[in-house]
């Protein structure tokens, strides 16, 4: 039973607000994941399937490796988790950037630019492309502190309305790419439990072009 | 003391003696199958120069290989796989005249990264100096076998062709990097953003459609028919008869139930030239195995030798076979002969005839304790 049981993974917080609203429009019985509860495991037994609540940036790993079938995560946590995953439905919620953030008026390319930011591996990619070498200053929060306090040069990170970014005195300078939720597939369970996946990611893309 | 000398490289293990006997059984079952198939066994160097596995076609990461220098400073590297040494092998030391059929259990090394271990065990065959359907399923079908008699149940073999890909790419005029980013779309069902790539490129509405179908195009023998009536040239055909042939073939095996086909299955795509395939169970999220034909390797090594192949991941066997059944095999038992000075001679004796019945046997002086069940203590007149 539990072998044909579907596991999905959740990112906790926004993402898994969104996540059930899709869900439900697809026939999934989310009612234990909206319950006021601790709990980190909760089932729609009707549907066979299984949910678990995990931080963000762990959606791709539980689903790479296989405990999780299915799961719904950023494009920008995908990206730095760099994992092979199908990638199989722009979910189009959670919306915004990774961008680069600074001074508008600082000049780099002289020197090593410092680069501040939660997504060490998307910031390395993105100055290799170029061919430019980085020092990458790794945080894990309020990233724009960092150009403030002389801590580093730049920042790259999501922005979403740019709101903090303005805020905070500094400015966008350039987008390194669009970032969307996305649903991701473990590539051995696309095929094991193929009728049961392509039946959900039929429904999906149904909500998705009725919403 | 220091910490380290307690510890093990990061991604290498030990196997104490129950992991050991588990490890030695699914290898030497595995390695059974691939003997009674007509494979000799070989054994190559644990470490090659570096050269060995630097070419443009081959899938081999330069940052992951762990290298270092023999006392001339040339680059050295642990085999990140068994198959470069072997083309290696078969090129300069075997007559290129006949088909070679060789086997191998070893282990091959890398930098840990994600999942993959530094130190992994393989055991794989390469069927060298034939191309043709029967060839393909011939190596299927023995890893099919070998996954069964290991006592996998449920698995999937899926099988793809990297031809079909290339045949639609063929004359659309795409550069290398452009031609990567698709094949990286379609080999990641990334169909969002493969339709938003292809909108940019300028290609006709018939390449965009068979190119945007690719990552929907698996399952299983339905999709053959698919594939056919879509097939952009003589090139794609040609791929979707080939799987359909070998497909055929392990029907008659009687494997029809563990196959499953994926045209858009396209990984390691500049190093394979034709039917690729994986072996993919539940309860383990990457594959257990993986191979296909790789023609063009053979000549890098300057001997133009048609190829296909495959390598088990013998440590993600072991996962999936314990997590199914718990432990998975018994310990020998282990006879101890407790014998005293005066008595010993006869005590040495005795424990030689068991040895030739093929009893494990341990002669004891000091009367240590064995514990029951798997010691069990003999005493001599």
């Amino acid at each position: 039973m539990i072998e044909d049981m579907m596991t999905i993974a959740l990112a906790k917080g926004r993402l898994a607000k969104n996540a059930i609203k899709l869900m439900d429009m697809c026939g999934i019985d989310t009612s234990a994941l909206k319950e006021d509860s601790r709990k980190l495991i909760m089932y729609d037994h009707k549907n066979n399937i299984r949910f678990i609540l995990v931080k963000p940036t762990d959606v791709p790993v539980y689903v790479h490796r296989g405990v999780a079938d299915i799961g719904v995560a950023g494009k920008d946590t995908l990206l730095e988790a760099g994992l092979p995953l199908y990638e199989m439905l722009d979910l189009r919620f959670g919306a915004c950037k990774v961008c680069v953030a600074g001074y508008a008026d600082v000049v780099c390319g002289q020197e090593i630019t410092k680069v501040a930011t939660k997504y060490p591996r998307i910031a390395k990619m993105f100055y290799d492309q170029r061919g430019e070498d980085i020092e990458i200053i790794k945080l894990n929060g309020s990233i724009e502190l960092a150009p403030i306090l002389g801590l580093s040069d730049v920042i790259v990170d999501i922005v979403e309305s740019g709101d903090t970014i303005r805020e905070n005195g500094l400015s966008v300078l350039e987008d390194i790419c669009d970032v969307s939720a996305r649903l991701v597939v473990n590539q051995v369970s696309l095929k094991t439990k193929q009728e049961q996946i392509k039946d959900y990611i039929g429904k999906m893309k149904g909500a998705l072009e009725n919403a | 003391m220091s910490k380290l000398k307690l510890q093990v490289p990061v991604g290498t293990g030990d196997y104490p003696p129950e992991a050991c006997a588990e490890k030695r059984m699914v290898e030497g079952i595995i390695r059974e199958e691939f003997l009674l198939a007509g494979y000799d066994e070989i054994e190559t160097p644990s470490f090659e120069y570096y050269d060995v596995f630097m070419h443009d076609s081959v899938p081999y990461v330069q940052e992951n290989m762990i290298k270092f220098f023999d006392s001339r400073g040339r680059i050295l590297a642990l085999r990140p796989d068994m198959t470069g040494p072997i083309a290696r092998m078969t090129a300069t030391k075997l007559d290129a005249g006949y088909t070679a059929r060789l086997c191998y259990v070893g282990n091959v090394y890398g930098h840990k990264s994600g999942s993959q271990r530094a130190e992994a065990t393989q055991a794989g065959i390469e069927l060298i100096g034939k191309k043709s359907a029967e060839a393909d399923a011939e190596v299927i079908s023995l890893a099919v076998q070998s996954l069964l008699s290991a006592g996998l149940e449920r698995f999937k073999m899926d099988i793809g062709q990297v031809a079909y890909f290339k045949g639609i790419m063929a004359g659309t005029g795409l550069d290398d990097e452009q031609q990567e980013h698709i094949r990286m779309l379609i080999d990641s069902k990334n169909s969002v953003e493969l339709e938003y790539e292809l909108s940019r490129m300028r290609l006709g509405a018939d390449v965009r459609q068979s190119l945007l179908e690719l990552p929907g195009l698996f399952g299983g023998a339905d999709v053959l028919e698919r594939a056919g009536a879509m097939a952009a040239n003589d090139l794609c055909k040609a791929a979707v008869d080939n799987v359909r042939d070998v497909y055929h073939i392990l029907c008659d095996y009687g494997f029809e139930e563990y196959i499953s086909i994926d045209f858009g299955l396209l990984n390691n795509f500049n190093y394979y030239s034709g039917i690729i395939f994986r072996g993919i169970a539940d309860g383990i999220g990457v594959p257990l195995l993986s191979g296909g034909r790789y023609d063009n390797l053979l000549s890098e090594f300057g001997k133009a030798l048609l190829a296909t192949g495959f390598a088990i991941g013998i440590n993600e066997m072991l996962a999936v076979l314990k997590k199914k059944r718990g432990q998975l095999v018994d310990m020998q038992p282990v006879k101890v002969i407790k014998c005293m000075p005066q008595n010993r001679k006869q005590a040495i004796e005795k424990a030689r005839e068991m040895k030739k019945r093929g009893e494990r046997v341990i002669l004891d002086f000091n009367g240590a304790e064995y514990p029951w069940p798997r010691y069990e203590v003999i005493k001599v007149d």
